[in-house]
């Protein structure tokens, strides 16, 4: 949900500077939330779809 | 290529994202002055080593990080149940990335120089900049990549929110 205006508000930058601080700083929040939910994942589980599966 | 390798990519790459969030917010924290009403104020602005160090460190540097970062994220959705959505996600942001890279180049090398010709007692330096900001090909640049950028973040939310696979 944070992740989502992002891109607007740091495109929009390029008219308005305070967007894009905003806008960043909401990267900042969103893109650590995603990071530290990736690492509580088990590695097994990351990528592991990638692989054949054998039945 | 065995999964943990590529679990161990992901984890590392996936650091990207709020990294380029911290270099784009130092990035932009200060804002330039209005080039048509404070032109000297403008000019020193653009002149100054703070401003080259952040488009070479924030904006530059960021802006590659940003791209590992949406491969990656691209990457960790692949095996979701939004595979076809974040791919189409990851091109879009990459591409939009890649187009915006050039007015950083655009930013970090010539409006430096521009600047300290302006300030050296040569004004009509500021008409090329105003030339080259009105140009098509900086309009065909900056337009696209960013609404490709703004496409590809919108696409990435999507993506997230049908997978399933991160807390929303």
């Amino acid at each position: 949900v944070l992740h989502a205006p992002t891109g607007l508000l740091i495109a929009a930058g390029v008219q308005i500077g305070w967007a894009q601080t905003l806008g960043s700083a909401l990267v900042v929040l969103a893109g650590g939330w995603i990071a530290w939910s990736v690492m509580r994942q088990p590695s097994s589980q990351l990528g592991a779809e990638a692989q054949p599966r054998v039945r | 290529m065995p999964a943990t390798n590529i679990g161990g990519w992901i984890r590392t790459g996936v650091w990207t994202l709020p990294v380029y969030g911290l270099l784009t917010f130092w990035a932009t924290f200060t804002h330039e002055p209005n080039r048509h009403t404070q032109v000297e104020a403008y000019a020193r602005y653009i002149s100054t080593t703070n401003y080259l160090a952040q488009h070479l460190l924030g904006s530059i540097l960021g802006a590659i990080l940003a791209v590992f970062g949406a491969i990656t994220l691209g990457v960790y959705l692949a095996s979701s149940r939004s595979d076809r959505l974040a791919l189409l996600a990851m091109v879009f942001s990459v591409a939009g990335h890649c187009l915006v890279l050039t007015i950083f180049g655009f930013s970090t090398i010539i409006s430096p120089v521009i600047g300290r010709l302006y300030l050296a007692g040569q004004p009509g330096t500021m008409e090329v900049n105003e030339a080259i900001f009105s140009s098509p090909a900086f309009i065909f640049l900056v337009v696209p990549g960013l609404l490709l950028y703004v496409v590809g973040t919108i696409l990435f939310d999507v993506a997230i929110w049908r997978s399933g696979t991160l807390p929303t």
